[in-house]
C-alpha cells in the first residue's frame, strides 16, 4: 500500500504537466473551435522568449514572465486570431495543416535562435524539496500542481458564471446568434485567442524546466497529453484535469507493477497513447455528438470528376508525366535514389488523396502502414522466401485488417478527431510494435531485395518499376474515383448525413476506403526499402509517426486535385537535394511554414449544402439526373427516419456548376 | 464551372512550384543539401581564432616530411607554451605510427584532395553537424600545416537529411561528381548499408567515423577507425563492472527509437559476463516530465550503476530526478563535454571505441586539442568529435609515403598497409587486409567523469568477441 501511495505521489507530481498541457490545449479548441497541433510548439516558443529575457538578456523572472505573457503571447494570440478566423471555416484538413505550419515555423523560429540541440532551462521556482508519502517532491513541482488547480478552478468558474467566458464559448458554436445579443464575436474570438496562447506560453514556461528548452520534447509531450484531453472529450477542462493525473498516475504505476515483466517494457510509455486510442475508438455515441460539436467538418469538399475536354486534358496531363517519369534515369545520375524515393512519396500522397479527396478523412497514420509494408515484405521475400511478387502482395493484404482494426472504431469520429485517433495509433505501434520481431525487431534495419528479373535489379530497371507501380496505383485510385463506389466516397465527403438518410451504409463505405488506402501505404513501404536494400524503423526511417504531420502539409499545399497533387508533394523531395545554398537552410521551415498557413487559410470556404439541410449529395446523382437507385448493393432496407420524400432530387444548377476542387 | 477549376488548380500548382524552389518543412524532413567547402567555412574557423579556454590560439605551422615514419609537426601557441610533437609515438596497443604527413609534394602534383562526408546537416535532426564542423576543423589544421604531402585537403559535405535514399545519393554525388576520393568521418544518423553497394563497386573507402554498427565490419571498402561497434555496449557493462566497480544495474532505454532497445537488449545479455546483474530494464519517454518513478525502482532495488540508451539532455534529467530522491548511482551513457559540469553526473562513465575528448596527455591527442580549440571553439567535444577526428587521421595515414596524385586506389593502398595502427594512442590497433573485412578490435576505452573532466583510463580494456 505503501508504494502504491508513493508512486501515486510520483504519477501526480507528473501528471500535474500532462494536464495543465492537456487544459491549454483543451483552451485553446475550446475558444477558438481550431485543434493546435502546434500547442507544444507556442509552448516551446513562450518558454524561448521567456528564457532569451531571463538567460540570456538577464531580465529577472517575473519581468521576463510578465513581458512574456503579456505582451509576446497576446500578439501571438492576436494573430494568431486572424488565421483561426478563416481557418473556423475551412474543413479538418486545412485546419490541420495550418497548425503543422504554425509549428514548423515556431521551429524554426526556436532553431535558428537557439539552435537545435536541447538547451536547459534554468529553474525560476524553489527547487527544494519536500517529503510525501516517501517521495521528494521539489516545492516547484507543488506550486505548478497547486497552480494548476487553482487555474483550473479559475477557469471553470470563468467559463461557467462570467458573460465573457459564455461568450467564448458561444462564439465557437454560434457567432452569428452571439452577434445577436450585443457581443462583437471578432473582439471575443480574439480575446480567446489571447487567453489561450497565454495559457499555452505559461505552461510551457511551467514544463521547461523539467523537460529542457526543446520544441520537439515539448510537441511530444503535448502529444502525450492528447490523452488527457480526451479523456475530457476535448471540451471539459475539469474532466481534461484528471485526465492529465490519470495519465501520469497510470503510467508510474505502470513502470512500477510492470518492471519485472520484460515483454511490457514499452507498456508504461505507451498509455498516454493507450488512452487517446482506446477512448476516441470506444467513446459513447453521446461523447461523439459532444465532439462533432468541435469539429462537425468532413475534411474537404468532394472532388469533380473529369469529363469531356477535362478528359482529355487529364489524358494529355498523364501522358507528359509519364514521360517525364521514364526520361529521369537520363538526366538523375547520382541522385536516382532520390527520384526512386519520390516515386514512393507519390504512391504515399496517393494514399492521402484516396482518404481525404475522395472520402473527405484525415488519417495520420498512413505512415505506419506504409511500415507495416516494408517490413512484411522483407519478413514474406528475405525470411520466409516467398516470391517477389506474390511477397509484395502480401505484404499490402496484411495492412488491409489492420487499417480495417483502426478504421472500423475510428471512422465514427468526425473531422479532426480522426486524425488525432490515428495518430495515437501511430505512435502506439511504433513504440510497442516497431521494436518487436513482428517488424523491425531488434536490427538497425533489416533487409529487402529487388526482384531478379528483367533487368529489375538494376538501379535503373528497379527505378521503371516504380513507375510501373505508380501508373498501376493512379489507375486503381482512378478506377475507384470513377466507379460505383467513387460516387459513393464522393457523396460521403460531401454529405455523409444524406447518404445515411438514402438508406445507404456510410461505415462500410469508409472502410473500404481505409483498406484500399491502407493498402496503397504498404505497397509503398514495401516497394521503398529495394531502394537501398534494407528499411529501417529507427531515427532514419521515413515512417516515424510524426511524419505524418509534415508529409500532411506538403500533401495540402501540392494542390487538390486526386493525381496531379500527389506528382507535385513528390518535388519536395527532389529539389532540395539541388538545393547548394546553406545559408537558407536554417531558413526553409520558416518559408515553408509560413506558405502552408497561407495557403491553408486561402482555401475556398464555401461547402456544399449538407444533407442536414435540403439537398441530396451532388455525386449521387449521375449526369443523367438519376438518383442513388442504381446503387443498390450498398442499400439498406428503409429506416423509420428516413423521410418519406427527399427535398430535392436533383442537386441546384448552381451548386454543380461551382463545385470543384477548392 | 470551367472558368474556376483551372485557375484553382493554378494557384496552388504555381504556389507549389515557389514552394519547392523553396522547399522545407522542418520536424522530421528537411529540405536543403548542404555543399560545404572546407574553403567556404573559412569564416566560421578563422585561423587564429581564440580558443573557448582562451589560452590557445591557432597559429599552427607545420613541417612534415612524407616517409613512413618520423614526421614531425612544430605546433606554436601564443598563448601558452610551445609544444612540439614527435612524429613517432607508441600507441596502447602497441605499434609505431606516425602523427603527420604534412610538408611538401615528393612530386609537382599539387591537385587538391577531395574528400566526401554527407549527414543530416539541416533543420531539427542536424544531428550530423558535429561530424561535419569537426573535419572541417580536421581539414583545416592539415591545410595550415601544409596539407597532406603538399596536397590541400577539400571536404565536400552533402546534406543527407538523415535520410537513407539520400544518403545513397548524396555519396554517390560526392564520388560520381564531386570525384572524392574517400567518405570519410561520417557522423550518427549516417548508416553506411544503403551506400555501401555502390561503393564496393566503385572501390572507394568510407573511412570510419559512428561506428557503432556491426555493417562496418561486412565490407572490404570499410575502414572502421575503432572499437567493433556491437562491442561498444559491452563495453558499457565492462566500465561499470570494472572501473566503476558496481555489481546491481538498470537498464533504461528511450521509447521513440527501436535502436535504444537495440542497444539495451545486448548490453542486458552481456551484463552477467561481466558479473553484473540487472535489477531493472525499462523504456522511458524523452518526453516524460520526470524520471522520479524509475529512480525509485532502481533505489528499491539496490541498483548502484544506470545504463542510459538516451539522448544527452534526457541523461541529464534522469540525473537529476534520481539526486532529487537522494540517489546517485554511477550513470553509464553516450558522453560529451555538455554533461561535464553537471553535478548529478559526477563519476558517469562511458566506454570510448577512440579516445577521450577532454584528454591532451600525448601528441595526438593535444593536437586534437588544439585545432578544436583553434578552428572549431564552438563545436562541442565528444565522441563524435573523437571517431571524427580519428576517421580523419586514419585516412592521413593512409597517405603516408603516397606520391603523384591521390586517388582512391592510392587510399586504398594505404589503408591495407595499416596494421594494428593506433594513429599515436587515437584508436585501438586498427589493421586492414586487401580483400577482407576489417579485423574486428573489441578493445575500449573506460572513460570517467571526474571533477567535470572525462578522464580516460591509462590502458584499453579488450574484451573477447
Amino acid at each position: 500500500m505503501t508504494t502504491f501511495l508513493t508512486f501515486t505521489v510520483i504519477g501526480l507530481s507528473a501528471g500535474s504537466a500532462y494536464a495543465i498541457a492537456a487544459m491549454g490545449l483543451v483552451l485553446t479548441f475550446k475558444t477558438s473551435g481550431v485543434f493546435n497541433f502546434a500547442h507544444g510548439a507556442v509552448a516551446a516558443a513562450s518558454a524561448g522568449v521567456f528564457y532569451d529575457l531571463r538567460t540570456v538578456r538577464g531580465l529577472p523572472w517575473p519581468v521576463a514572465l510578465i513581458l512574456t505573457l503579456g505582451v509576446a503571447a497576446p500578439l501571438l494570440g492576436i494573430a494568431l486570431e486572424r488565421l483561426a478566423r478563416v481557418l473556423t471555416k475551412r474543413s479538418a484538413a486545412a485546419q490541420i495543416a495550418a497548425t503543422v505550419g504554425l509549428l514548423i515555423v515556431l521551429q524554426g523560429l526556436l532553431v535558428i535562435r537557439f539552435g537545435a540541440a536541447p538547451l536547459e532551462f534554468p529553474a525560476f521556482l524553489p527547487t527544494n524539496t519536500v517529503r510525501i508519502a516517501g517521495v521528494f517532491i521539489g516545492v516547484d513541482k507543488l506550486i505548478v500542481f497547486a497552480l494548476g488547480l487553482t487555474l483550473l478552478a479559475a477557469l471553470t468558474l470563468f467559463f461557467r458564471l462570467s458573460r465573457l467566458g459564455l461568450a467564448m464559448r458561444a462564439v465557437v458554436r454560434d457567432p452569428e446568434l452571439l452577434d445577436l445579443t450585443g457581443s462583437n464575436p471578432t473582439s471575443v474570438r480574439r480575446l480567446s485567442w489571447v487567453f489561450g496562447i497565454s495559457f499555452a506560453g505559461l505552461s510551457g514556461i511551467l514544463i521547461a524546466p523539467s523537460v529542457g528548452l526543446n520544441g520537439a520534447v515539448l510537441t511530444l509531450l503535448v502529444v502525450q497529453a492528447f490523452g488527457a484531453a480526451a479523456i475530457g472529450t476535448f471540451s471539459s477542462l475539469p474532466l481534461t484535469y484528471v485526465g492529465g493525473l490519470v495519465v501520469g498516475v497510470g503510467t508510474a504505476l505502470l513502470q512500477r507493477y510492470t518492471s519485472d515483466y520484460q515483454v511490457l517494457a514499452g507498456l508504461p510509455s505507451s498509455l498516454p497513447f493507450i488512452i487517446l486510442f482506446l477512448v476516441l475508438a470506444l467513446a459513447p455515441r453521446s461523447w461523439i455528438a459532444t465532439l462533432s460539436l468541435g469539429a462537425a467538418r468532413s475534411a474537404g469538399s468532394p472532388l469533380r470528376v473529369p469529363s469531356g475536354r477535362g478528359l482529355v486534358h487529364q489524358g494529355a496531363g498523364f501522358g507528359v508525366l509519364l514521360t517525364l517519369l521514364l526520361v529521369v534515369p537520363s538526366f538523375a545520375g547520382a541522385r536516382l535514389p532520390v527520384y526512386s524515393q519520390a516515386l514512393i512519396y507519390i504512391m504515399v500522397f496517393l494514399s492521402f488523396a484516396v482518404l481525404i479527396r475522395l472520402s473527405g478523412q484525415v488519417s495520420l497514420a498512413v505512415l505506419s502502414f506504409a511500415a507495416i509494408g516494408g517490413s512484411t515484405f522483407s519478413h514474406f521475400s528475405n525470411d520466409a522466401g516467398i516470391p517477389w511478387l506474390f511477397a509484395l502482395l502480401l505484404a499490402g493484404l496484411v495492412a488491409v485488417p489492420v487499417g480495417a482494426v483502426v478504421a472500423i472504431p475510428a471512422i465514427r469520429l468526425p473531422g479532426v478527431y480522426l486524425a488525432v485517433a490515428s495518430l495515437g495509433f501511430a505512435v502506439l505501434l511504433q513504440q510497442l510494435v516497431y521494436p518487436t520481431s513482428l517488424m523491425f525487431g531488434s536490427h538497425d534495419r533489416i533487409p529487402t531485395s529487388r526482384p531478379a528479373v528483367w533487368g529489375f535489379d538494376s538501379d535503373v530497371g528497379y527505378y521503371y518499376l516504380l513507375v510501373t507501380a505508380v501508373v498501376l496505383a493512379c489507375a486503381a485510385v482512378l478506377a475507384v474515383q470513377r466507379g460505383r463506389i467513387g460516387r459513393l466516397l464522393r457523396a460521403m465527403a460531401d454529405s455523409p448525413t444524406a447518404l445515411v438518410t438514402q438508406g445507404l451504409d456510410v461505415n462500410v463505405t469508409r472502410l473500404l476506403v481505409f483498406c484500399f488506402s491502407s493498402f496503397l501505404a504498404a505497397i509503398a513501404g514495401a516497394l521503398s526499402g529495394p531502394i537501398t536494400g534494407g528499411v529501417t524503423g529507427g531515427v532514419s526511417s521515413p515512417f516515424t509517426a510524426l511524419n505524418c504531420l509534415p508529409l500532411l502539409a506538403i500533401f495540402f499545399v501540392s494542390g487538390r486535385d486526386l493525381i496531379f497533387t500527389s506528382f507535385i508533394g513528390a518535388l519536395f523531395f527532389i529539389l532540395p537535394v539541388y538545393e547548394q545554398s546553406e545559408a537558407l537552410t536554417n531558413y526553409y521551415p520558416l518559408v515553408f511554414g509560413l506558405l502552408v498557413m497561407v495557403i491553408a487559410s486561402r482555401g475556398s470556404s464555401r461547402q456544399l449544402p449538407t444533407a442536414g439541410g435540403q439537398h441530396l449529395p451532388a455525386a449521387l446523382v449521375d449526369r443523367q439526373g438519376r438518383g442513388p437507385a442504381r446503387d443498390r448493393w450498398q442499400r439498406r432496407a428503409p429506416t423509420a427516419t428516413r423521410p418519406s420524400t427527399f427535398p430535392v432530387l436533383r442537386p441546384r444548377r448552381d451548386v454543380v456548376e461551382n463545385r470543384g476542387p477548392s | 464551372m470551367s472558368t474556376r477549376h483551372p485557375r484553382n488548380v493554378r494557384r496552388p500548382v504555381a504556389g507549389a512550384v515557389v514552394l519547392v524552389a523553396l522547399a522545407g518543412c522542418g520536424l522530421r524532413i528537411p529540405h536543403s543539401q548542404v555543399v560545404a567547402q572546407e574553403q567556404l567555412r573559412a569564416g566560421a574557423y578563422p585561423p587564429g581564432a581564440t580558443g573557448s579556454d582562451g589560452t590557445a590560439t591557432g597559429a599552427t605551422t607545420g613541417t612534415a616530411d612524407t616517409g613512413t615514419s618520423g614526421a614531425s609537426g612544430t605546433t606554436s601557441s601564443s598563448g601558452g607554451s610551445p609544444t612540439s610533437g614527435s612524429g613517432t609515438t607508441t600507441g596502447a596497443t602497441g605499434s609505431t605510427s606516425t602523427s603527420g604527413t604534412g610538408g611538401a609534394p615528393k612530386t609537382g602534383d599539387t591537385s587538391p584532395i577531395v574528400i566526401g562526408t554527407t549527414g543530416g546537416y539541416s533543420g531539427v535532426s542536424n544531428i550530423g553537424t558535429v561530424a561535419r564542423d569537426t573535419l572541417m576543423v580536421w581539414a583545416r589544421s592539415v591545410n595550415q600545416q601544409g596539407g597532406i604531402n603538399g596536397h590541400q585537403v577539400q571536404v565536400v559535405a552533402e546534406d543527407n537529411a538523415s535520410d537513407d535514399n539520400r544518403s545513397l545519393a548524396a555519396v554517390q554525388d560526392l564520388v560520381d561528381n564531386k570525384h572524392a576520393v574517400a567518405i570519410v568521418g561520417l557522423g550518427p544518423g549516417t548508416d553506411i548499408a544503403p551506400f555501401m553497394p555502390y561503393l564496393q563497386r566503385k572501390q572507394v573507402p568510407v573511412v570510419g567515423g559512428f561506428v557503432t554498427t556491426g555493417n562496418w565490419w561486412n565490407y572490404t571498402m570499410a575502414f572502421p577507425d575503432g572499437t567493433y561497434g556491437p562491442t561498444v555496449v559491452h563495453g558499457y557493462d565492462a566500465t561499470v563492472a570494472r572501473i566503476a566497480k558496481k555489481k546491481n544495474i538498470a537498464i533504461l532505454y528511450c521509447a521513440e527509437s527501436p535502436q535504444c532497445k537495440d542497444n539495451a537488449d545486448p548490453a542486458a545479455a552481456y551484463a552477467p559476463k561481466e558479473g553484473l546483474s540487472v535489477k531493472l530494464e525499462q523504456a522511458v519517454s524523452i518526453a516524460q516530465p520526470d524520471f522520479t518513478s524509475s529512480c525509485l525502482q532502481a533505489k528499491g532495488k539496490g541498483v548502484e550503476a544506470m545504463l542510459l540508451f538516451v539522448d544527452s539532455a534526457t541523461v541529464k534529467r534522469i540525473a537529476s530526478s534520481c539526486a532529487t530522491q537522494g540517489f546517485h548511482p554511477i550513470m553509464a551513457g553516450l558522453g560529451d563535454n555538455t554533461l561535464s559540469s553537471n553535478p548529478d553526473l559526477q563519476g558517469m562513465v562511458t566506454a570510448s571505441d577512440t579516445f577521450s575528448w577532454d584528454d591532451a596527455s600525448t601528441p595526438a591527442l593535444s593536437a586534437f586539442q588544439k585545432a578544436m580549440s583553434a578552428f572549431g571553439p564552438n563545436v562541442p567535444l565528444s565522441s563524435v568529435a573523437a571517431g571524427t577526428w580519428a576517421a580523419a587521421e586514419e585516412f592521413r595515414a593512409a597517405l603516408r609515403g603516397a606520391t603523384g596524385r591521390v586517388t582512391s586506389a592510392t587510399v586504398l593502398a594505404g589503408l591495407w598497409k595499416l596494421k594494428n595502427e593506433t594513429l599515436g594512442g587515437l584508436v585501438p590497433g586498427i589493421t586492414f587486409t586487401k580483400g577482407k573485412n576489417a579485423t574486428k578490435n573489441s578493445c575500449f576505452l573506460p572513460v570517467q567523469l571526474v571533477n567535470n573532466k572525462w578522464r580516460a583510463s591509462s590502458k584499453r580494456i579488450c574484451l573477447s568477441l
